[in-house]
């Protein structure tokens, strides 16, 4: 009986392997989008979504798929795939992309348009598109600097709880403390406490750190870890400190503590690749790097109108005009917000 | 009829725990995907293609199994020695680690520096076994527990080393925790320049063949055997089970290690931190030892069959809406069942003792 299991699993398995999925050959365009696993993280379900939506609408003739890639080598397997699989346009999106990208474009240029997003690839035969996430950061450091201000505590420590340490996440870092620097110019680098989830979805160590700021005196902590700021978040609403988000507006009227969120539009970029790529020039290689100034890159109530109501009481009319000039600055290019690498960044410059 | 039917039986014999295992983790997964709405033919169907359908897809499939078919060698080396150690990442890691560097940095003509690297590289990694194994026989402290602490301090070392003293600021200006680039003279030549299918597979397939021969054909292969079956026994007929195990854990790094080294030289031609880690490959190799009952040539298939439904898994994330999470649920009931047949064979071994104490009734 038992052999018999045996060669039935065998056969089972046979049965199961054998057969094949079909393919179509048509004038549709298609387009590949390749990521990291798109979970709840709004950097990136900003851009799926907007790629649904323009499917949806129909304005163009084509087909995409999201290809999640869960770990580096999904990456070079998916990229790879995607040219053999005759897709016309390929996006990738994140760091991760910098390698297959630039191993597939250089092995096969004209198989394809490639874009990437998030990563500046350095290739003539890839588009490439970054954010300036430190002009973001910056609003949001100067925001932080003028809440403790008013909360009473002007020398911080202004708390941050980030994904990853590096280089990185360096410009998100660099930005909170510049701006922060901007408006209180007595604050030192002491006075900023950073820790990291090595995460972008553990929530609960995102509030176990945002806690332990919080006893060390902190009373707004940013949360720059995605999905993970949830977290802190929490702690925010238990504790009663406040703090911002990331990426998409994440201003909730049930806790008043999230003032305000530094956002990133991948949305927004998604479709300008998508108009660009059926445009009589097509996709135009070369590398842009976007900020404030292209309403990609900002901080809601600054650069942006919240979906929810703004915690006036805190984050006053008075702040919000300072931080809308600020803001100004920086889109004028008058303020010119380079991050330097990190080991040769001097606090206050 | 009866003879020919024992006889098939009897050739499919070994492999009936594997193919019942990983029937059984394609009927849950078949469960799970109806209850996601997904029609579970249509999806094998495309991951069979994504893994197999033309000589594209099977070669990343062979790609895909090269660290798994090492550090699956590396695991049944060990294990089969009765020394359970899962260390396989930590070696992994710093064997890739260490070649990388010094294919970078090292000075002198290619062919040396790829001696050299690889070298290193595993010397590496039979060294950090070798001191699991040393922490076990002079402090008693359990392998499990060291070569798998070890596991967790290499990784977050080796980021450490690369974001302190190696960092590629070129490539996406520092973002990615990764080294330089090894010189492109060094790197395994692909099979072919469309497929990702590099030497390094063939390699690994030569590696199984000694490994089989050692195991098989060697003095020390027979004593290991014995020292797995039953410690005690081997030391009482005159096996130096000390000895057996040191030989055994470094083999066994050295393998791990040159997984990561074929990483290096094969598939991203640098070290990049978390990229041995992400994708589980030690812990799927040491699933492919498992599965195999410690056989090298089984390691090769089950190998093959787990890089399968990864390639596989990826293939569903890009035709289908699936989520690409199926692909890991397959994984892990697969080794779920396959415990299963391990505590069964405990039961049986507890059973049978049972019996013996009983006055062998």
């Amino acid at each position: 009986m038992k052999k018999l299991l045996g060669i039935l699993s065998v056969v089972f398995v046979v049965v199961l392997l054998v057969g094949c999925g079909g393919s179509d050959d048509s004038d549709t365009k298609r387009i590949a989008f390749i990521t990291d696993p798109v979970g709840t993280n709004p950097f990136l379900t900003q851009a799926t979504e907007k790629l649904e939506e323009i499917y949806n609408a129909g304005t163009y003739d084509m087909e995409y798929s999201i290809m999640e890639s869960q770990d580096s080598g999904a990456w070079l397997d998916n990229v790879r795939a995607a040219v053999e699989e005759d897709y016309d346009l390929i996006i990738a999106i994140g760091w991760q992309a910098w390698d297959p990208m630039n191993e597939i474009a250089d092995q096969y240029p004209d198989a394809a348009e490639y874009v990437c997003i998030d990563t500046d690839c350095a290739n003539d035969n890839i588009k490439s598109i970054t954010f300036n996430a430190a002009e973001g950061a910056y609003l949001i450091g100067a925001m932080a600097a003028l809440v403790v201000d008013e909360l009473g505590f002007p020398e911080g420590p202004i708390g941050a709880v980030h994904a990853n340490p590096g280089q990185g996440s360096f410009p998100w870092r660099f930005g909170l403390m510049e701006g922060a620097h901007y408006i209180n110019s007595d604050l030192e680098m002491d006075d900023f406490i950073f820790n990291y989830t090595s995460s972008y979805s553990d929530a609960a160590l995102a509030k176990e750190l945002a806690l332990g700021q919080y006893a060390q005196g902190a009373r707004f902590i940013n949360g720059a870890s995605a999905v993970a700021d949830f977290g802190t978040f929490e702690a925010a609403l238990e504790k009663g400190f406040y703090t911002s988000g990331q990426d998409a507006d994440r201003t909730n009227p049930d806790n008043p503590y999230i003032l305000s969120t530094q956002v990133k539009y991948t949305g927004v970029v998604t479709e300008n690749i998508v108009d660009e790529f059926f445009s009589e020039t097509g996709i135009i290689t070369g590398h842009t790097e976007l900020g404030l100034a292209d309403d990609v890159v900002g901080a809601i109530y600054i650069t942006d109108d919240g979906t929810n109501p703004r915690n006036s009481a805190i984050l006053t009319d008075e702040m919000i005009v300072i931080l809308r000039e600020l803001a100004e600055k920086i889109r004028s290019g008058e303020l010119v917000v380079t991050v330097p690498l990190e080991e040769d960044y001097i606090f206050g410059e | 009829m009866n003879k020919y039917y024992k006889k098939t039986l009897n050739l499919l014999e070994p492999l009936k725990q594997p193919a019942m295992a990983i029937g059984f983790a394609f009927i849950v997964g078949a469960i799970v995907m109806l209850f996601t709405g997904a029609n579970p033919i249509e999806v094998y169907g495309i991951m069979f293609k994504g893994a197999f359908s033309s000589q594209f897809y099977l070669s990343a499939t062979f790609a895909k199994a090269t660290p798994i078919i090492l550090t699956g060698l590396g695991a049944s080396v060990a294990w089969r020695a009765n020394c359970f150690a899962i260390g396989g990442e930590g070696q992994m890691i710093f064997g890739a680690l260490t070649a990388a560097l010094i294919a970078i940095y090292l000075p002198g003509p290619l062919w040396i520096r790829i001696i050299i690297s690889m070298i290193g590289g595993v010397a590496v990694g039979g060294g950090m076994s070798l001191f699991s194994a040393y922490l076990f026989d002079k402090l008693q402290m359990s392998l499990s527990i060291s070569t798998l602490m070890m596991n967790y301090s290499s990784k977050f070392l080796a980021m450490g080393l690369v974001v302190m003293f190696f960092l590629d600021t070129t490539s996406t200006g520092g973002m990615l925790k990764q080294t330089k680039q090894i010189p492109e003279g060094m790197r395994f030549p692909r099979v072919n320049a469309d497929y990702a299918l590099t030497i390094g597979f063939f390699i690994a397939v030569i590696i199984v063949l000694l490994v089989w021969f050692l195991l098989n054909k060697t003095k020390y292969g027979y004593e290991s055997k014995m020292t797995g079956y039953n410690p005690e026994f081997s030391r009482f007929g005159g096996i130096n089970a000390k000895r057996i195990m040191y030989l055994s854990l470094f083999i066994s790094g050295v393998l791990s290690a040159f997984a990561g080294v074929s990483e290096v030289y094969g598939t991203y031609f640098r070290y990049v931190s978390g990229s041995l880690v992400s994708g589980g490959t030690a812990w799927i190799g040491l699933n492919a030892a498992l599965i195999s009952a410690y056989n090298p040539i089984g390691v090769l298939i089950s190998s093959i069959i787990l890089a399968s439904i990864q390639t596989g898994g990826t293939a569903i994330s890009r035709f289908t809406d699936v989520p690409l999470e199926i692909s890991q649920i397959l994984q892990g009931c697969i080794t779920l069942f396959i415990s299963a047949k391990i505590i069964i064979k405990w039961r049986r071994k507890k059973k049978l003792i049972k019996v013996v104490e009983e006055g062998g009734n």
